[in-house]
């Protein structure tokens, strides 16, 4: 290396004195060897200065450049019909499942007798209405009153008992009104009235008295019968319904 | 980086020359000002990818121009970028027609340049050959030529930093390796020429 490099690098280097500075600047000014020098080391240091800033703009601009790539390449969202198709079957599946899934929760012995029970109506009874103290009670709703009144009768008729059976059923005492509804149907004097609507209620009051397999044959035999005087009513109960709760039971 | 972040354009100017600060910078650079850039070359001939390239060359200008001081202010960065981008792109289409390219570039409706830009924006061919030349020293050479003169560390810093013996090593290796560079340029007719356009 010549020694006038090595001083002109000290020089831009800024490592001489002022004194060193002002004899390099001076000696520039007479020697234009020396000026080519001093501008040739000047151009390199350029060079080095102007590389390491490309260096880093270019590292800069790749890494844009490859985050630009993956956002072109993340694929914009196509639902084909295929997929909306299972979409849909898949979300009708599941609201189908969570249908089934309320309805079994749902339904039972309680929410049946809830849906399908209603008082019965004296005065909706076939045939003349005949006076008499426990049908009084009973369209007054005094529930106690008219079974205390079958009680006190010495005979009983089947209207007798199943005004005390509906009284029973009023007061939720399953046990006894289905005892009522079966001495009804069981009878064997010949009375035929009242049997058809003993046989729904007791029906419903089997179901209450966890008799489930009793009530769900009852009403299936009401519900095969079209000229049965519950048939209407009982048809309101769903096939599924009752299978529900014989699964259940 | 989001809005809120965004530098001023003083902040930015700063920001370039602390150089802890020069990543955000360019990118806010690329974020803000690479569209325009892109329509202009894009629409007088050139393709993406020489938009990329010019805009590119454009930020190191800028960068190189602040870090220098020799950026004045008031001119706007946007305004400053723009007429380095069309002074670079004018002067690729001239080197492209000499060089024989027949292929239809446009340079009707060239604007007026501002003033200064030709000055603080190197030949982009010479820039292509000294870059050249500096790759030619090595990646040693070129590294502790790097941290010196644009990192600004001492002797002391690179010692530790590139594990040499001492500084001395180091001066000694940075003496050897400017001067290899000289040499180089000394021979490459482009860096040649430009040095003797100085000097007359």
């Amino acid at each position: 290396m010549q020694p006038n490099n090595e001083i002109l690098i000290d020089y831009l280097d800024n490592r001489l004195s002022t004194e060193e500075t002002a004899a390099v600047e001076a000696m520039v000014q007479k020697d234009i060897r020396l000026a080519g020098e001093l501008e040739y080391l000047k151009l390199a240091l350029n060079t080095v200065r102007l590389n390491a800033i490309h260096e880093k703009v270019s590292a800069i601009r790749k890494s844009l450049e490859k985050n630009r790539v993956v956002e072109k390449r993340s694929p914009a969202i196509v639902r084909s019909m295929y997929t909306v198709s299972m979409r849909v079957a898949a979300i009708a599946v599941l609201i189908f499942g969570i249908a089934v899934l309320y309805k079994y929760m749902s339904v039972n012995d309680q929410s049946v007798y809830d849906k399908h029970f209603t008082g019965y109506e004296l005065n909706n009874s076939r045939g003349p209405v005949t006076k008499d103290a426990e049908s009084d009670a009973y369209q007054n709703k005094k529930w106690n009153e008219v079974i205390a009144l079958y009680h006190a009768q010495n005979v009983n008729t089947n209207k007798s008992a199943f005004l005390a059976a509906m009284a029973e059923m009023q007061l939720h005492h399953f046990p006894e009104a289905v005892a009522f509804f079966e001495n009804i149907l069981n009878a064997g004097t010949g009375d035929r009235s009242f049997r058809e609507e003993s046989e729904y209620y007791v029906a419903l009051a089997y179901l209450m008295n966890h008799e489930e397999e009793k009530g769900i044959d009852m009403l299936n035999k009401i519900k095969s019968n079209s000229h049965h005087t519950y048939y209407p009513l009982a048809s309101r109960l769903s096939a599924i319904d009752l299978k529900i709760i014989a699964l259940k039971k | 980086m989001n809005k809120k972040s965004r530098f001023s354009d003083s902040e930015l100017v700063e920001s370039i020359k602390q150089k802890d600060l020069l990543e955000r910078a360019v990118i806010q650079l690329y974020e803000e000002h690479a569209e325009i850039t892109r329509s202009f070359i894009m629409g007088k001939g050139g393709t993406e990818q020489d938009a990329d390239d010019i805009f590119q060359e454009t930020i190191v200008s800028f960068i190189d121009t602040v870090q220098k001081g020799k950026f004045r202010q008031e001119s706007g960065i946007r305004t400053f970028m723009v007429s380095i981008s069309k002074h670079l792109w004018y002067n690729e289409i001239r080197r492209r027609q000499r060089a024989g390219n027949r292929e239809k570039l446009f340079e009707t409706g060239r604007e007026q340049e501002e003033d200064g830009i030709s000055g603080v924006i190197q030949d982009r061919e010479l820039k292509n050959e000294l870059s050249r030349l500096l790759g030619e020293l090595g990646e040693s050479c070129k590294k502790i030529l790097e941290l010196f003169y644009y990192e600004n560390l001492s002797m002391k810093e690179i010692v530790s930093h590139l594990h040499y013996e001492n500084e001395q090593v180091v001066r000694n290796k940075k003496y050897k390796c400017l001067q290899q560079l000289t040499d180089k340029m000394k021979q490459n007719p482009l860096a040649a020429k430009q040095i003797n356009e100085l000097i007359q």
